[in-house]
């Protein structure tokens, strides 16, 4: 699904970090470790196509990445939230898809139960806080199973209590077909690939 | 964001119908005054019944003429008695050498300068005299002229007014759903749908009011409650000045609505 050969990202002209190869399958989920400032962000930018500074090779679905600019196929979950607060959950949630199906809309239902959103997904979502916020942005973007979910620092919108439910609605996503690839300064159990970024490397542990 | 389009569709047909009804006032007032032109008679006065006919045939085929009709001695002088009850002094008219008498009627609409001079060339000749009031179609055809450029200034000031407050409107609410757009494009929306939605609405825009209007205005013309008419093209300009604001619009807005 994704491809990765003979990276090197660069910011201003300066080496970031490289990477010699990277493959992801569909359905697998990969965690990308990293301190800060390593370039992790910057990364699933690449992989994205808003960070366009780099050389070598990204293939996703044996495409390079410049040909989904316009057709995104990948969905990045940043640190900031993408949210519309003085709008529903719901309306939130369902914001990017073109129509709402019956089964789309019972799927939405059942992962807003499970991220706890379930008695409370019609009302504003100005007062949610920080992690249901996070929780709503991967829900929407698991809901549109795309070919990729990039998420960004996982590790600092949820605890433990909440990661159990964060993975659940992952699993949702990857049974669907989608990968996923989360970057992260701690390591996080439950990935089919862990890579480390260190000493301008990224290396598979 | 509905609501936006509500808004600036109220708006636009409040303008349209002011704009409409500047339409009917101008047609309304010219129309006063050709009716006034069409009522400022030229009276042709001769001796010989056979001249005002043979003038009669040549000049009802001017298509600037409305009616014509001639009246002989002895009409008038029915005319004059019954007019003034002059029973009591009939013998005294008989007494008297009345003219025959042609009254032209000019069609007020297309009475202008050139066909009125085209027609005094015909009517002047020696066995007959005429009387018509050139001060009056004079007096007239400035306040025509006055009204022409009054209503081309109103025109021009409308266009001007319109495309601004158009432009305006419609790049106020752009930037004020930026926020919104940028979310839905980063949530994995489409990338071509803020465009599509703004030229969506531009049609909406565009011709529901216009057109709103244009069938309201036919209504109330089949149904006599309007008599004075508006040219179509009219209708057309109005149609003309969205587009142009709605690309003003897209070029202003520009990668914003990708």
């Amino acid at each position: 699904m994704l491809k990765i050969e003979n990276l090197a990202l660069l910011i201003e002209y300066k080496k970031l970090f490289t990477v010699d190869s990277f493959m992801l399958a569909d359905k697998q989920k990969a965690l990308i470790l990293g301190n800060n400032d390593s370039g992790k962000s910057l990364f699933l930018k690449a992989i994205h196509g808003e960070h366009t500074e780099f050389e070598g090779n990204i293939f996703i679905k044996e495409k390079p990445a410049i040909f989904y600019k316009k057709r995104k196929k990948t969905i990045l979950i940043e640190n900031s939230v993408k949210f519309l607060p003085k709008e529903s959950i719901w309306k939130n949630i369902v914001l990017p898809l073109p129509k709402e199906k019956s089964r789309k809309k019972e799927k939405i239902i059942e992962l807003c139960n499970i991220a706890g959103l379930g008695e409370i997904y019609n009302s504003n979502a100005e007062n949610l806080s920080y992690s249901s916020q996070k929780s709503v942005e991967l829900i929407r973007a698991a809901i549109q199973q795309p070919y990729l979910i990039l998420i960004d620092d996982l590790d600092n919108y949820f605890d433990d209590l909440k990661m159990a439910k964060v993975n659940e609605i992952m699993k949702y996503a990857l049974d669907n077909g989608t990968s996923i690839i989360c970057t992260s300064k701690k390591k996080l159990e439950d990935f089919d690939i862990s890579c480390r970024i260190q000493n301008g490397k990224m290396v598979q542990l | 964001m509905k609501k936006n389009i509500v808004f600036q569709f109220i708006i636009i047909l409040l303008i349209l119908i002011f704009w409409n009804l500047i339409h009917l006032g101008y047609n309304f007032q010219k129309q006063n005054y050709f009716t006034e032109i069409s009522e400022i008679p030229i009276i042709l006065f001769s001796e010989e019944p056979g001249t005002l006919d043979s003038l009669k045939i040549q000049i009802n085929q001017l298509n600037y003429i409305a009616r014509i009709f001639i009246q002989n001695k002895t009409e008038i002088m029915e005319d004059l008695i019954s007019k003034y009850d002059l029973d009591s002094v009939k013998t005294v008219l008989e007494d008297h050498s009345l003219p025959n008498v042609m009254n032209i009627f000019p069609d007020g609409k297309n009475f202008n300068r050139v066909h009125k001079d085209e027609l005094m060339n015909i009517i002047t000749a020696p066995d007959l005299s005429f009387e018509y009031d050139h001060g009056l179609w004079e007096s007239i055809h400035t306040k025509i002229d006055l009204l022409d450029k009054s209503y081309r200034f109103l025109n021009i000031l409308m266009i001007i007014f319109f495309l601004f407050l158009t432009v305006f409107l419609r790049i106020h609410f752009e930037f004020k759903h930026d926020h919104f757009w940028k979310i839905y494009r980063a949530s994995g929306g489409k990338f071509y749908q803020r465009r599509k939605y703004f030229m969506i609405n531009s049609l909406i825009l565009i011709f529901v009011p216009v057109l709103l209007i244009y069938f309201s205005y036919l209504l109330l013309l089949n149904n006599a409650v309007l008599s004075i008419e508006i040219e179509p093209v009219y209708f057309g300009l109005e149609i003309v000045v969205l587009v142009f604001s709605s690309i003003i619009s897209f070029m202003i807005l520009g990668k914003r609505l990708l």
